[in-house]
């Protein structure tokens, strides 16, 4: 009987070949939206992690009142990393340097906000090859490394550097004495984030001479622990030392506190899980819809069949092969058209948008989740089907 | 020996809605439905005898009273009680109802599933009623290429593909022409008589209803009349044999023999005593009786009965005591009209009522 189910749903999916198209299409649109939704979420979580992950440090050592990496770490003694440089387990200690500002755009002199970083050149602050390797470029006077994948405002720096092995930015300040100009002498490639735009990368002391900002004024502290320590003793050992002076994460709870922070208390991460919700929303009503059409055509076969004496049993395995058969035939279009649309939004953005098997799985899980959702739905409308009123 | 009914209700009421809204449509039916009869069940719009026909098909559970379909009592009956019924029943709807996606054969297909019959004797059954029904060279045609008398005649062979025992059709032939109609009804009439079942069918098709077996008119939720055809017909030449009814028209004859109804009798059994008020019209349909004068208190036999004889009739007309004992000799059968319907049978036939009169007022 379940084979017989199985047949006829397949033979009543694709007699009307049309209505089968335009139920596809409404499920379609439902799963891309979730795509899109699930894709820009990530999008906003891994580019928020993109720095803080690029950072070689173990163990992170911020402000008393740091709330987070996008917020702009709150500047604090640079005494404090001292204090915690003799707590067993560490290695070292590099402080960072962090701060937003304004270059002239090359193309009309316009502001474009960039984030500064800075570290002395002797303790690399970031694991990237890309940087590493230009440390020693920053060290002298007025030189920068800029991001390659800022966007696209900053292409014109980039291609003028591109073009020329170098070239001069502007940074803007209020009192126009005050400005200077600096030289990018090289390009990394870590991208933006829904916060930054670009991100400019200089030593601790051009970093002095480009802002202004004491350098006893540290943004982060980057704790390297020794191969032998745990992570989280050690996190657990500064903490102690430093009481409520600072706030002392991991490496992994320094990204999800920045996780935490966008999807709870910034209204783009509300919004996002907003939209998903939605997006699932929609896929089942799509879902529903499509079934309910379906079941509406073939409510007097229904009746018919169950007047013959066919069971509930077999009913449910009729709709719930409809139901998944039009949501895993959506899904790989879907899939497909989803991926299209994170390549141009990527970029556009330069935003980490990416098709990832995770996603993909868990969307798939939702899909079938929609469809079994829907069943559910339908089943209540195949109750309608009562063979009493096919007699006259 | 008489074989069991297919169908039996006893005192069947039905009722639809709920509190004040509660309305009965069905009043205390009573009937049997007897292998191989094709029961042809007619009465105006409303007067319950597709809720009947869709009790019989155990598409309701039975409310009031007693319903017996296929060896199952309805009473109560349920959910998957009523499921597993009515896959043994068939069923013909007006508008064929034929799942489009599928084929004439993969329609008449879909009927076997639930009986286990195997793959290839399915098909083969089913092709055969299709070829039989003359739709050999539309097997594989969708309903959407067929006519409207084609995709009846697959509904047709749908309903009959498993053999059931019981046929429940309503409005079969309406779609189809006269020759159609009548082929589908020779079918079904065939498949009652072969198969030992029953077909019931509600239709308004004029054309068909002289093939049907027995003809119930259903009237305002009651079985206002239910005619065995045969009978009626032997009843009608029986009466139409004796004197006093020789002269009736075929309408005449057929109305008082409608209200006849069958009483079998035993052997020593008295069907009148003399002396006893009339209240009942007798014709010995099978079987003999004696008739018996009694006396000074000595009894003697005056005469003895065969088939087609009346008896009775003249304590009904004078409204004296009866003036004989009628007793069966071995087991017989006689119908019976009752005094209200004979002296309705007088009012409607004047020409009836003044030669029984002159008959027996003239001895």
């Amino acid at each position: 009987m379940f084979t017989v189910a199985i047949q006829l749903a397949f033979r009543q999916l694709t007699h009307r070949g049309a209505k089968l198209v335009g139920a596809l299409l409404g499920v379609c649109v439902a799963i891309v939206l979730i795509f899109t939704q699930v894709g820009f979420q990530n999008a906003l979580y891994d580019s928020a992690v993109g720095i803080p992950n690029a950072l070689n440090a173990d163990v992170f050592i911020a402000g008393p009142t740091f709330h987070s990496w996008a917020d702009s770490p709150p500047w604090m003694p640079r005494g404090t990393l001292y204090e915690a440089e003799g707590i067993a387990g560490v290695a070292s200690i590099t402080p960072l340097y962090t701060t937003a500002m304004q270059v002239a755009s090359p193309a009309d002199g316009h502001s474009l906000s960039a984030y500064l970083m800075a570290f002395p050149p002797g303790q690399p602050a970031f694991l990237r090859e890309d940087i590493n390797r230009q440390v020693a470029d920053v060290a002298m006077a007025d030189r920068v490394l800029m991001d390659g994948e800022s966007r696209d405002d900053f292409e014109l720096i980039r291609d003028a550097f591109l073009k020329n092995g170098s070239t001069e930015v502007v940074v803007l300040n209020p009192s126009e004495s005050l400005q200077k100009v600096v030289e990018v002498s090289g390009l990394f490639g870590i991208g933006p984030s829904f916060s930054i735009d670009g991100s400019v990368i200089t030593s601790d002391l051009n970093f002095y001479r480009m802002t202004g900002i004491p350098l006893d004024r540290v943004g982060l502290g980057l704790v390297r622990i020794r191969p032998d320590a745990d992570a989280r003793t050690v996190r657990a050992a500064i903490q102690e030392k430093l009481g409520d002076r600072a706030h002392i994460f991991t490496k992994p709870e320094f990204a999800a506190n920045e996780v935490r922070y966008y999807a709870e208390e910034t209204p783009i991460g509300y919004i996002f899980r907003m939209g998903l919700v939605v997006g699932v929303l929609v896929g089942t009503v799509f879902i529903s819809q499509a079934l309910h059409g379906i079941v509406n055509d073939n409510i007097k076969e229904y009746a018919t069949l169950r007047a013959m004496g066919y069971d509930q049993s077999f009913f449910l395995t009729l709709v719930t092969t409809i139901s998944l058969t039009l949501a895993v035939c959506a899904y790989l279009p879907s899939t497909l058209a989803a991926w299209g649309i994170y390549r141009l939004a990527a970029g556009a953005t330069k935003l980490p948008l990416q098709m990832k098997l995770g996603d993909m799985s868990m969307i798939f899980a939702v899909v079938v989740a929609m469809g079994m959702a829907a069943t559910m739905l339908a089943i209540r409308k195949l109750k309608a089907a009562d063979p009493v009123d096919l007699f006259s | 020996m008489t074989e069991a009914p297919l169908v039996s209700a006893r005192g069947l009421s039905h009722f639809f809605g709920e509190g004040e809204s509660r309305t009965q449509v069905l009043f205390d039916n009573s009937l049997d439905i007897l292998p191989g009869q094709l029961v042809i069940m007619t009465g105006p719009s409303g007067s319950g005898k597709t809720t009947l026909l869709t009790l019989f098909g155990a598409l309701r559970s039975a409310q009031s009273g007693r319903l017996t379909v296929l060896g199952h009592d309805l009473a109560g009956a349920a959910g998957s009680g009523l499921t597993g019924i009515r896959r043994n029943i068939g069923f013909i709807f007006q508008m064929h109802n034929l799942l489009e996606s599928l084929t004439a054969l993969e329609n008449v297909v879909m009927a076997t599933h639930l009986t286990g019959l195997p793959k290839g004797e399915a098909e083969a059954r089913a092709r055969q009623l299709l070829e039989r029904l003359g739709l050999g060279n539309r097997l594989h045609h969708k309903p959407c290429a067929l006519s409207g008398g084609q995709r009846q005649r697959v509904a047709v062979a749908r309903a009959m593909v498993n053999r059931p025992r019981l046929i429940l059709a309503d409005e079969p032939t309406a779609a189809l022409d006269k020759a159609s109609s009548l082929e589908v009804v020779a079918l079904l009439h065939e498949h009652a008589q072969e198969q030992g079942g029953a077909v019931v069918m509600v239709t308004h098709d004029n054309r068909i209803i002289d093939r049907a077996d027995r003809i119930m008119a259903m009237v305002d939720g009651r079985i206002g009349s239910d005619v065995t055809v045969g009978e009626i017909v032997a009843i009608c030449e029986f009466l139409r044999g004796i004197r006093a009814f020789a002269h009736l028209s075929t309408g005449e004859l057929t109305s008082v023999a409608e209200k006849m109804r069958p009483r079998r009798f035993h052997d020593g059994e008295a069907l009148i005593r003399q002396g006893e008020v009339g209240e009942e019209f007798f014709l010995l349909f099978q079987g003999q009786t004696d008739v018996l004068v009694d006396s000074g208190g000595i009894s003697s036999q005056v005469a003895s009965l065969e088939p087609g004889s009346t008896f009775g009739e003249r304590a009904l007309l004078t409204g004296e005591a009866r003036n004989a004992t009628v007793i069966g000799q071995g087991e017989g059968l006689v119908y019976v009209l009752g005094k209200t319907d004979f002296e309705a049978a007088l009012e409607m036939s004047p020409s009836f009522k003044e030669q029984l009169r002159n008959i027996y007022f003239a001895r």
